[in-house]
């Protein structure tokens, strides 16, 4: 009896510790890391504004940032930006959607057929190590100066590299979880549902996150190359009429919006991978 | 009484870079229903590759290898594996984790939770149910990964050094709360451990493995009472002569 007591005690005090509570910021100081990260940017735009004031030549070569953000203003306000905007997003939206479909697709396959994987790995890596970009005139040769030629080329840029990433995924799951579950009874759907997929999602997300802005270069080279709208068409227009504010109101929309796209991303991410330790310490500095 | 798990001259060969490396000789070993026998042998004396063969994990094999009188050539769904690392799944909540097998095997919401909650209360890790494996210890992780296997009532639960990566005194209690799941559900359970003293203090049989290839050395029948008290066994009259017999045996068979 005495000896339960004993047991029992030791087993409470090992329970008891609440293990690895994240560590928590306090909030001043969050917020004096979130003016430091602000910093340099303010600091940049305040000596590119000034720069600009004091030598005309520059405000020639880059503009000026109060010129850029009344040349956004402008664009947005009189609708010029709009169709161009949503020819961007829509070759974006359809291309990154194939691409990442089918990166996945293909290398889920690839990661778990293992013959399929040993003969298709070589080519995907030579596939991979053309430069996509140069692709592009032959993707306006195969699918005309509309929305399609772009589309190709994001689907090719986005493919490899959610391909790569889930297939390094698969290729790294625990060889113990499928066994755990296989022992549990499950069937092979049930496999893929129960470790592989859920094993996976951080590399998928990490492609996922990585096709971001290769969707924004394709959509653009596609636009440079050949195109009548778009924000590709927008840049390359002005640099036509040798408008750098004009450029660089493009840019600078394109910018913004890789950042709202990855931030939007970014949110999915956390809430699917919350089960991830290092997501949590990642919030904290960023 | 039939055993409910026989080897009769198992042995397995792995091929890796073209050569082939016997892992297993003639192990012959009948393993009876509702007792603890424990495998013991030095580290690479595969063990291990005999708990993958029995559960269907590690196929083929030569000789024969009954469960229930029924050869074992795939995955055995009626066996549980407990593995040496707690394995709890990253992405799922303690309860998520422990509730898997029976999600697996289409047990509806309601029930599991109950069965889950049941388990997770008799291993005092009540308040953890939401937790996710890296907010636990090795010790709660190691239970959770216990009951997970419990849930779905094995008949046989394989364990492949549990217990190795925890500290002493984490060991000691969680040896004796397997003993007290064993003593309530006399399930079959087929231990392997590189410790002397965790296999006696556990088992009713001590399987004693030589090095590669692993060959059944010699069979130890522990005479110790049970209940047993794991905090104490080691100052029992009967542990000391027996550790000392299995010792002389076990020692010749450690060498680097």
């Amino acid at each position: 009896m005495e000896d339960r007591t004993a047991t029992t005690s030791a087993r409470t005090e090992l329970t008891d510790k609440n293990p690895s509570e994240p560590p928590q910021k306090t909030f001043a100081l969050a917020n004096f890391r979130g003016l430091l990260v602000l910093l340099p940017g303010l600091c940049t735009l305040v000596l590119w504004e000034l720069a600009a004031w004091q030598w005309p030549g520059v405000a020639r070569l880059v503009s000026q940032p109060i010129e850029i953000a009344r040349g956004i203003v402008d664009v947005v306000t009189t609708g010029v930006i709009w169709q161009h905007f949503d020819a961007t997003i829509k070759e974006m939206a359809v291309g990154y959607m194939i691409g990442a479909v089918t990166g996945v697709a293909v290398g889920f396959l690839c990661g778990r057929i293992k013959w399929l994987g040993d003969i298709l790995n070589p080519y995907i890596s030579l596939f991979n190590g053309i430069p996509k970009v140069a692709l592009a005139p032959v993707f306006v040769i195969w699918f005309g100066i509309g929305l399609m030629s772009k589309i190709a080329i994001i689907v090719t840029m986005v493919f490899f590299v959610v391909f790569i990433n889930t297939f390094a995924g698969l290729r790294s799951v625990n060889e113990d979880y499928v066994a755990i579950v296989r022992i549990m009874g499950a069937s092979g759907w049930q496999v893929v549902r129960e470790v592989f997929l859920p094993a996976t999602l951080p590399f998928i997300m990490v492609g996922l996150r990585a096709g971001i802005p290769f969707s924004v270069i394709g959509a653009v080279v596609g636009e440079f190359i050949a195109s009548t709208k778009g924000l590709g068409f927008f840049i390359n227009y002005n640099q036509g009429t040798y408008d750098t504010n004009g450029i660089f109101v493009g840019v600078t929309i394109l910018a913004l919006l890789v950042v709202v796209l990855d931030g939007l991303l970014s949110l999915v991410e956390k809430r699917l991978l919350k089960w991830r330790p290092e997501v949590e310490a990642k919030n904290v500095g960023a | 009484m039939e055993p409910i798990i026989d080897l009769a001259n198992v042995s397995k060969t792995y091929r890796s870079k073209g050569k082939s490396v016997l892992a297993l000789k003639d192990i012959t070993l009948p393993v009876e229903k509702g007792s603890f026998t424990t495998i013991i042998g030095p580290s690479g004396c595969g063990k291990s590759t005999l708990l993958k063969i029995i559960a269907g994990i590690s196929l083929p094999y030569e000789g024969r290898l009954n469960y229930k009188g029924q050869e074992i050539a795939s995955i055995n769904a009626d066996i549980g594996f407990v593995t040496q690392d707690s394995n709890l799944f990253p992405w799922l909540t303690l309860r998520e984790n422990v509730e898997l097998a029976l999600k697996i095997r289409g047990v509806s919401k309601q029930q599991r939770a109950q069965a889950a909650q049941k388990l997770i209360d008799t291993m005092q890790l009540t308040g953890f149910e939401t937790h996710y494996p890296f907010e636990l210890s090795g010790g709660m992780q190691k239970r959770g990964s216990i009951i997970r296997t419990l849930i779905y009532d094995p008949d046989i639960i394989l364990m492949d050094e549990p217990f190795g990566p925890l500290d002493a005194q984490t060991r000691l209690v969680l040896q004796d709360e397997l003993l007290r799941i064993w003593d309530t559900n006399k399930k079959t359970i087929l231990f392997v451990t590189h410790d002397l003293t965790e296999a006696i203090a556990l088992s009713d049989k001590v399987v004693l493995f030589t090095g590669r290839p692993g060959m059944v050395k010699r069979v130890f029948d522990v005479p110790l009472a049970r209940p047993r008290n794991v905090f104490e066994i080691h100052n029992e009259k009967g542990f000391t002569d027996l550790y000392h017999e299995i010792w002389s045996h076990f020692k010749t068979e450690i060498r680097v």
